[in-house]
């Protein structure tokens, strides 16, 4: 492992200061539960490691109206415990509840989950059906706010420039009565990255889908969302035909790679099971 | 070198340290506490797993300078005036340990989720059930033990509490 100097400034003032002494070759690290493996591995070498753990601006969950501000440098653990997540964004709190183990949730933010920008990152598809937007801050303190949708560039990357960090996410509550879910497919029962990973918000009236937003992870370059299965499934019955249909549909929309963790073709159909079952349990949790 | 201050196990203590080390290195080098160890060195297996402030994280993968000023609990913390905390006493009741690698780890993720526990109004009078110390427990791995003595332990120590 590479010797890096180590920052620990309290303000993102003392931050921005930090990285500006040695533009080159210095990182921001959050939980540094990917950073230090890569570390470790000497897939990176920076000289400086600024963390931005001890930054309070950077740290809470706040409810504004009806949207949600979490801080890029909250836990996955604060996540977890925190009452307005488990009332307001259940899809949110069924990801970050099984994600890695308590260790690593103790650390590991949802900035740096997002920021990491893995294809199968489990908290990127249920800030999608919320409709996420990204805080990005600038070493002028300028503000700029991005859709999360906007904010992906690829695998591993983000638009993200090297005078700018991520200071939180706004999410939209979703209308009274609507209910969601994030459902993950795992090979082992914990301890495990999403195979795939399938977000749904839904609003039913009537047992007529009124509104509908589904993400799918780890079956794209990007987390993404599914419009055209939406598309499909808005102002219909969930009956288990419009289901299987909207399945096959968003096997149109995604682009799964053969890796490590499975089989394209076999992602493919968990899509399409997990379409419905996100669906179904959407539905169920919607109306209490 | 840089200057380190922070609580060990419950004593205030001074240490000198290089920047990028992590906390596991410098337990073990610096004040030769061995309980904690360096199974995979990636955040997967939990035998370096100590407690920060009450949280149990991997002491693998976290900076030694982010404890400055902060309260750091390792195996060796548990015992009490020469007892075995009620944890350990359960493991050593329950046969809940063999070869002994993962077990600092295991007692301490065991540890921050029972004191939780305790410390949660909510969650003080309820029983401590088997799927909550599977989930608690996700990030250790035994590879003796099978498990089952480790859940029984920790079911045991938890009726103690």
């Amino acid at each position: 492992m590479n010797h890096f100097n180590y920052q620990r400034p309290s303000s993102l003032k003392e931050a921005f200061n930090a990285k500006s002494n040695f533009p080159e070759n210095s990182l921001f690290v959050a939980g540094g539960s990917d950073i230090f493996l890569l570390l470790k591995k000497n897939i990176i070498a920076p000289d400086q490691l600024i963390s931005l753990r001890s930054i309070p601006e950077l740290k809470g969950i706040d409810k504004t109206g009806s949207r949600i501000i979490i801080g890029s440098g909250t836990t996955i653990r604060e996540i977890e415990k925190s009452e307005l997540i488990q009332k307001y964004c259940p899809a949110l709190y069924d990801a970050v509840s099984n994600m890695a183990s308590v260790q690593i949730r103790n650390v590991a933010t949802l900035g740096g989950n997002i920021v990491n920008a893995s294809p199968g990152a489990d908290t990127a598809a249920p800030l999608l059906i919320y409709d996420a937007k990204v805080i990005v801050i600038n070493s002028q303190f300028e503000e700029r706010i991005v859709p999360l949708s906007n904010f992906f560039k690829g695998p591993k990357r983000v638009h993200l420039n090297k005078n700018e960090l991520v200071k939180g996410f706004i999410l939209e509550i979703p209308a009274i009565g609507s209910g969601s879910a994030y459902l993950k497919f795992m090979k082992r029962k914990a301890m495990d990255l999403a195979n795939v990973g399938v977000a749904v918000q839904l609003l039913i009236e009537k047992d007529i889908c009124q509104d509908i937003k589904i993400a799918l992870a780890t079956v794209a370059p990007t987390s993404i969302r599914a419009v055209k299965t939406e598309a499909f499934l808005r102002g219909k019955s969930l009956t288990e035909a419009n289901l299987i249909q909207a399945g096959e549909i968003a096997a149109t929309e995604i682009s799964p790679i053969d890796d490590f963790r499975g089989k394209a073709w076999h992602k493919i159909e968990v899509v399409k099971a997990y379409i419905k079952r996100a669906s179904i349990l959407a539905k169920e949790r919607s109306n209490l | 070198m840089t200057k380190l201050t922070f609580t060990l196990n419950g004593d205030q203590v001074e240490t000198w340290i290089e920047e990028h080390e992590m906390l596991l290195d410098i337990l073990r080098e610096n004040f030769n506490l061995l309980g904690a160890r360096e199974g995979c060195g990636m955040g997967e297996c939990g035998a370096c797993t100590v407690l920060v402030n009450g949280l149990n994280i991997n002491s693998c993968l976290f900076p030694a300078l982010e404890v400055e000023g902060q309260m750091v609990e390792t195996v060796e913390g548990l015992q009490n005036a020469g007892k075995f905390h009620p944890l350990q006493q359960a493991f050593l009741d329950n046969g809940a340990s063999q070869c002994g690698f993962c077990t600092p780890g295991m007692l301490m993720s065991a540890k921050a989720f029972l004191d939780e526990k305790q410390t949660n109004p909510k969650t003080v009078a309820e029983i401590v059930t088997e799927a909550e110390i599977k989930r608690a427990l996700a990030g250790n791995l035994c590879r003796c033990t099978g498990y089952f003595q480790i859940i029984d332990a920790v079911k045991a120590a938890a009726k103690e509490q």
